[in-house]
């Protein structure tokens, strides 16, 4: 019933469940290490999201369409990740953010024990860490439509190349957790909300002037 | 199809609804108040607006789990584990409740609803933006972004340290 | 073979490990971490994830208690290995032999989790007292605050415990005023003893409201045993306490490689330019300053009030400030530096209440990593 024509809502729109998710394994844990970790997602998420957000909507304006194959067809003469590079850099932070891994993992941190994912064991922990990769796998994924130009590219066919990009996304993200610390909120905090939130709302004045001349 | 599916829901939500007076927990609470918000999502997919009901799903999400930083931080016994009452002004909130029932009851009941004309439009959500905003499109969005900021601004002047010590303020 | 051997020799050959410290088992820690890298056995920072529990050294009385809280919370299959302090390479890995093979011999899981079973879950009565977080029969148990073991997490349903301020049988939090006016519940969650990372053997008691220490409380729990520890060279000293400085922020590859230049100096290879290599990396990380700068700042007039000596009396500041002084020692003492005088423990954990207070939990573990006291009884000698 639902059209995939609102694609990009409905992508956003499921990864703020991952709030919920998280959270409620640091409340239902029942002690007081794994609280802190949901409660440090939930920071984490309002440090992320708008940036996230406008990132998207920058995407959905230059491509005048919220539907993930009209975006990737409107890349056909310019990729998105090069007139935008702002709102893919911000993508790219947003992807580590909400499935809370590498330089944003600190909800899930080793200061406290393992955060959230604490006191599960067995199965439980088995489900959670494989949902929290496969969030991180899928929206990885998603900046190749986003940005990276969907499957175009010669040779090989595209589903090929929508590989191809998702595999250099991760790889990109595994370098980057390699390279730094993990980041807290009370320090990011003011960044994401006094650096991040105008930059991308430049970015998207820039792509509307862009879109409208 | 849709008429159950919308039966279905509309009573989901008016049971989620009362189920956040019925619960003891804090926690129990928010997320029944989001149970009955995405049933409200989902009639506003059935009306055909998919933009504003995924938008609302999205949204309501986001602001339950804010609203279960605020409840926890500040309410007594947030995980309803001492069985406390935690309903003030009960006749009061009767009286009202149920007045405003009434009246959207009959405006339901007496309201001549118009006959439709013509067919549904291709996409609703831009019909109905365009009926709800109109001329106004531009002036909509930079008010949105100035609230944005002043929301912002109001914050970061409100409070001249963070809550942590030392070091970064 | 069938499936489920397969499955269970697959599993066994790699278990997840988590690494207890006691005072004076420094030396076999580092032993049984070089062994457990060398395996591909990854250590992990939460026993109820881990196989098997390794213990490096002898606790004293009280460890021993939290210790066997610890284990209690270790979900099966488990093995449990204790190592003595002055061990060498070859008992750690016939040890660590020996819990794989305990991890693979199923019908003996079967057996302990059919008694775990039996036992029944935690009730707040095992423990004989009330709710004090600070002590009492969970000897500084890691997790802290009132964590429900097995299925009493289920009373709270419903709230058919009708104790007054006592539902089942674990009183409520208490609230008290905090620094914004408000307030808030007052949490005792208590750091250490068994934390990964962490000293060996101190314990601090914190009082939280949300994630802000508003008290902190610091305790001793000593180690059996004569308390020498073979570190073989301060620079070794120096890396172990960089490295788990770097796992607590965070930085995991870095804090790997800090661990192997210190296995490779402790056996003896010349690694003088890797670790300047290291120390440069590390320097110019500008988002390891940002997230580290300005915590825990101790000053001059600390230093002398509180009698401080070694890398905090040296290089007064912040926690940046005295990682960078370790990597500019650990730099020294590779290049036959003279001897420095060393950290005083005592004073160190006179000064860390000060330092707490009024920090957030993941601050407060930097700041007690970037002091790194070594509880041992004999003081280190470089």
């Amino acid at each position: 019933m639902l059209p995939w024509s609102i694609g990009v809502v409905w992508f956003n729109a499921m990864e703020v469940v991952a709030w919920v998710s998280v959270w409620m394994v640091g409340w239902g844990t029942n002690s007081a290490f794994p609280l802190v970790g949901g409660y440090r997602f939930l920071a984490q998420g309002l440090a992320y999201e708008l940036p996230h957000m406008f990132a998207l909507i920058t995407v959905a304006l230059g491509a005048e369409s919220l539907d993930f194959g009209e975006i990737a067809r409107a890349q056909d003469g310019l990729w998105f990740v090069v007139w935008m590079p702002v709102a893919f850099l911000v993508y790219l932070l947003s992807v580590l953010a909400m499935a809370f891994w590498g330089p944003f993992g600190h909800p899930v941190g080793h200061d406290l024990a393992g955060g959230a994912v604490l006191e599960l064991a067995g199965p439980d922990r088995l489900v959670f860490e494989a949902g929290r990769y496969a969030l991180l796998v899928v929206a990885s994924a998603a900046a190749v439509p986003l940005f990276l130009g969907g499957g175009a590219g010669p040779l090989l066919p595209g589903w090929a190349w929508a590989l191809v990009k998702t595999y250099l996304v991760l790889a990109l993200l595994v370098w980057v957790r390699h390279r730094l610390p993990v980041i807290r909120m009370d320090r990011f905090m003011t960044a994401a909300w006094v650096v991040l939130i105008p930059a991308t709302l430049v970015q998207m004045l820039v792509v509307g002037i862009v879109v409208l001349g | 199809m849709r008429t159950v599916v919308f039966w279905v829901l509309a009573l989901a939500a008016v049971g989620f609804g009362v189920a956040v007076f019925r619960v003891d927990s804090m926690a129990r609470a928010t997320f029944a108040l989001l149970a009955s918000f995405l049933c409200v999502g989902g009639t506003m997919v059935l009306l055909d607006l998919h933009y504003l009901g995924v938008l609302v799903v999205l949204m309501m999400i986001m602001e339950m789990m804010v609203m279960a930083v605020f409840m926890i931080m500040y309410m007594m016994n947030p995980a309803g584990l001492m069985p406390m009452s935690m309903l003030h002004n009960r006749r009061g909130a009767l009286i009202i409740s149920g007045a405003v029932l009434v009246a959207l009851v009959a405006g339901v009941w007496t309201v001549d609803w118009p006959e439709r004309a013509g067919r549904p439009p291709g996409d609703p959500t831009r019909a109905l933006g365009e009926a709800v905003m109109g001329a106004q499109m531009p002036v909509m969005i930079v008010v949105g972004v100035a609230i944005l900021a002043t929301m912002v601004s109001a914050v970061v002047l409100a409070t001249d340290r963070g809550r942590y010590d030392g070091g970064d303020r | 073979m069938g499936l489920r051997e397969r499955l269970v020799r697959f599993a066994a050959e790699r278990p997840r490990s988590f690494v207890v410290a006691t005072p004076g088992g420094a030396g076999a820690r580092l032993v049984v971490e070089e062994e457990l890298r060398r395996r591909g056995w990854r250590a992990v920072a939460s026993p109820v994830g881990a196989d098997v529990l390794v213990v490096c050294g002898e606790p004293g009385a009280e460890l021993a208690q939290a210790i066997e809280v610890v284990w209690a919370d270790v979900p099966g299959p488990r093995a449990r290995v204790q190592v003595a302090a002055g061990v060498r390479r070859e008992a750690v890995a016939r040890a660590l032999d020996g819990a794989a093979a305990e991890l693979a011999d199923v019908p003996r899981q079967w057996a302990d989790a059919a008694e775990r079973v039996a036992a029944g879950p935690w009730t707040p009565d095992d423990s004989g007292d009330e709710m004090s977080g600070h002590g009492g029969g969970h000897g500084g148990h890691e997790q802290g605050g009132h964590a429900a073991h097995g299925d009493m997490g289920g009373d709270g349903d419903g709230g058919h415990e009708h104790h007054m301020g006592a539902p089942g049988g674990v009183a409520m939090a208490e609230r008290a005023d905090d620094r914004d006016g408000l307030k808030l519940d007052v949490l005792h969650v208590p750091l250490g003893p068994v934390l990964s990372d962490w000293p060996a053997g101190l314990r601090v008691s914190l009082t939280l409201q949300g994630d802000v220490v508003q008290d902190a409380e610091v305790g001793v729990l000593g180690g059996a045993g004569d308390g020498v520890v073979e570190w073989g060279g301060l620079a070794v000293a120096h890396l172990d306490s960089i490295g788990r400085l770097l796992a607590v922020a965070g930085w995991a590859a870095a804090a790997e490689r800090a661990r192997i230049l210190r296995d490779d100096v402790r056996a003896g290879v010349d690694r003088r330019v890797e670790v300047e290599r290291f120390a440069r990396q590390v320097g110019r990380s500008r988002t390891l300053r940002w997230m580290i700068r300005g915590l825990g700042v101790i000053d001059r007039a600390a230093v002398e009030r509180y009698g401080l000596t070694g890398v905090a009396a040296r290089y007064p500041g912040d926690v940046a400030d005295r990682l960078a002084g370790r990597f500019v020692e650990a730099r020294k003492a590779l290049g036959g530096g003279a001897d420095v005088e060393l950290d005083d423990p005592a004073a160190l954990l006179r000064v860390l209440p000060s330092l707490l207070v009024g920090a957030e939990l993941a601050a407060a573990r930097l700041i007690v990593a970037s002091l790194d006291p070594d509880l041992a009884r004999e003081p280190v000698h470089g």
